[in-house]
């Protein structure tokens, strides 16, 4: 069963695989991200978000979760050496580069406790693999051409794993950030004539969460991205530059 | 800075310079060490270091990595990008299977890692060597060995909390495969990238709240 919504301000898809699954299954994986959304969005003024941006609510009163996702976010801009920052130079706190990988997963961890081995929770290009697709095979997973969004350049096969893209589209002579990466870092990927720049940045890690918290920082590291994800136990990366040519992490080949 | 600290100066002026004078014969004394048993390609004596585990690399090193005696360490560095605990870097990989004919043709990436050498001295990953007394202070050293090479030199602990690293520095520690996007035809069952349309409904609500600042 497959069903897709359009939520927080990005495609959502759920497909379970397993036989017994039911629609009321896959609605609390929709309701899930709801909860999420009503807490984390920037977009919405009654969220616990946008109070603490307004400067309404002491650290001692955030919620569980919040202080959840900010613990998150503080060990991923250590670990990208603030490459990663939730905190702009204004002081405005936007955790959603945290909060999506880390929602995905949650979300497919209640379709595993509820017992069910092959699905996969996808919001705007970031997956959460688990088990294997109708076919009976690892999830066959494409990579966006960033030059024709409609075309797959790369192929990966994933059970389990999570996927995680960041992307710099061209688009004639505007620059369109799908990700934008307000951090240090962002003069790496503005396209510069005559040099080549990154505009496409895909993680492959054991989770969404962990894919997608490196996914935008890795971006804004330029060609040292390549290199995190190297050093990186359990990433692997596909990493795409402005003359179409790309470059893979030793372990990628794996999931072809 | 703590008063003791500054009265024990004043009180032994000496002291000072020859501190300076052994701390820096300290160090010089184990670059040099470092240099000349890490610096070349000559044969090295197997070493009793503890192996990090490797991957099964085919054409992984096999290094025999040195340990000094006691009186210094033998260490690695880990992953360059982190501070946590150290991990084992994977020795370099060279590019394997060739694409299948369906797929674009890759092109092997190409510097030649200098890793190609037959025997490096040192298996891959990371050692840390004990806490050794300097007389005033004490030192503790991690060095990282990547693609049969010492890639950094750390001192952990050293005399008097100076932080200081030394860091050899190489870049070519992996070969990454490239090769030329092309499109694939193949049946997906999902797709990764960012979207057309999460772009567009931020364009849309930014254009709109715009509208609806007082």
């Amino acid at each position: 069963m497959k069903v897709e919504r359009f939520m927080m301000g990005m495609p959502l898809t759920v497909e379970v695989i397993d036989a017994p699954v039911t629609q009321a299954d896959i609605e609390a994986v929709f309701d899930y991200f709801t909860q999420i959304d009503e807490r984390f969005s920037t977009y919405k003024t009654t969220s616990e978000i946008s109070a603490i941006n307004r400067g309404e609510v002491l650290p001692k009163q955030y919620s569980l979760l919040m202080r959840e996702v900010f613990a998150a976010a503080e060990e991923t801009k250590r670990i990208t050496r603030g490459f990663f920052d939730m905190v702009s130079p204004d002081g405005h706190i936007d955790p959603s580069g945290i909060v999506k990988g880390w929602a995905i997963h949650n979300a497919a961890n209640i379709l595993s406790l509820k017992g069910f081995a092959s699905y996969y929770v996808e919001a705007g290009g970031d997956i959460q693999t688990r088990g294997m697709n109708a076919e009976n095979e690892p999830w066959q997973v494409g990579i966006r051409n960033p030059f024709n969004p409609t075309e797959m350049v790369k192929i990966v096969k994933l059970s389990g794993q999570g996927i995680a893209t960041s992307g710099n589209y061209l688009r004639g002579d505007h620059i369109w950030q799908p990700e934008l990466a307000r951090n240090k870092g962002q003069e790496n990927n503005v396209s510069d004539d005559g040099e080549e720049k990154i505009v496409s940045f895909t993680v492959i890690g054991p989770n969404i969460y962990e894919a997608d918290r490196f996914a935008t920082a890795v971006f804004a590291m330029g060609a040292d991205g390549m290199a995190f994800v190297e050093n990186h136990p359990g990433l692997e990366g596909y990493m795409i530059d402005s003359t179409g040519h790309a470059t893979m992490t030793s372990g990628f080949e794996k999931f072809l | 800075m703590n008063r003791l600290y500054l009265s024990r100066f004043r009180r032994y002026p000496r002291f000072r310079m020859k501190k300076f004078l052994l701390s820096s014969a300290i160090i010089v004394l184990f670059g040099f060490y470092l240099f000349k048993t890490f610096g070349t390609d000559t044969k090295q004596e197997p070493a009793t270091a503890p192996t990090t585990p490797t991957t099964d690399d085919s054409n992984s090193q096999t290094t025999n990595v040195t340990t000094p005696d006691q009186s210094t360490a033998s260490v690695t560095v880990p992953a360059t990008t982190t501070d946590t605990t150290p991990t084992a870097t994977t020795p370099a990989a060279t590019t394997t299977t060739p694409t299948p004919a369906a797929t674009t043709p890759a092109t092997p990436s190409t510097t030649p890692a200098p890793t190609t050498t037959p025997k490096a001295p040192y298996k891959d990953g990371s050692y840390t060597g004990p806490v050794t007394d300097a007389v005033f202070g004490e030192m503790q050293v991690k060095v990282t060995v990547s693609g049969g090479k010492i890639t950094d030199v750390a001192m952990v602990k050293f005399p008097n909390d100076v932080a200081n690293s030394i860091k050899i520095n190489t870049n070519a520690h992996v070969k990454w495969k490239t090769e030329t996007i092309a499109a694939q035809s193949a049946k997906i069952n999902i797709v990764s990238g960012a979207t057309e349309s999460s772009v567009a409904f931020r364009q849309s609500l930014a254009a709109a709240l715009e509208q609806a600042k007082n």
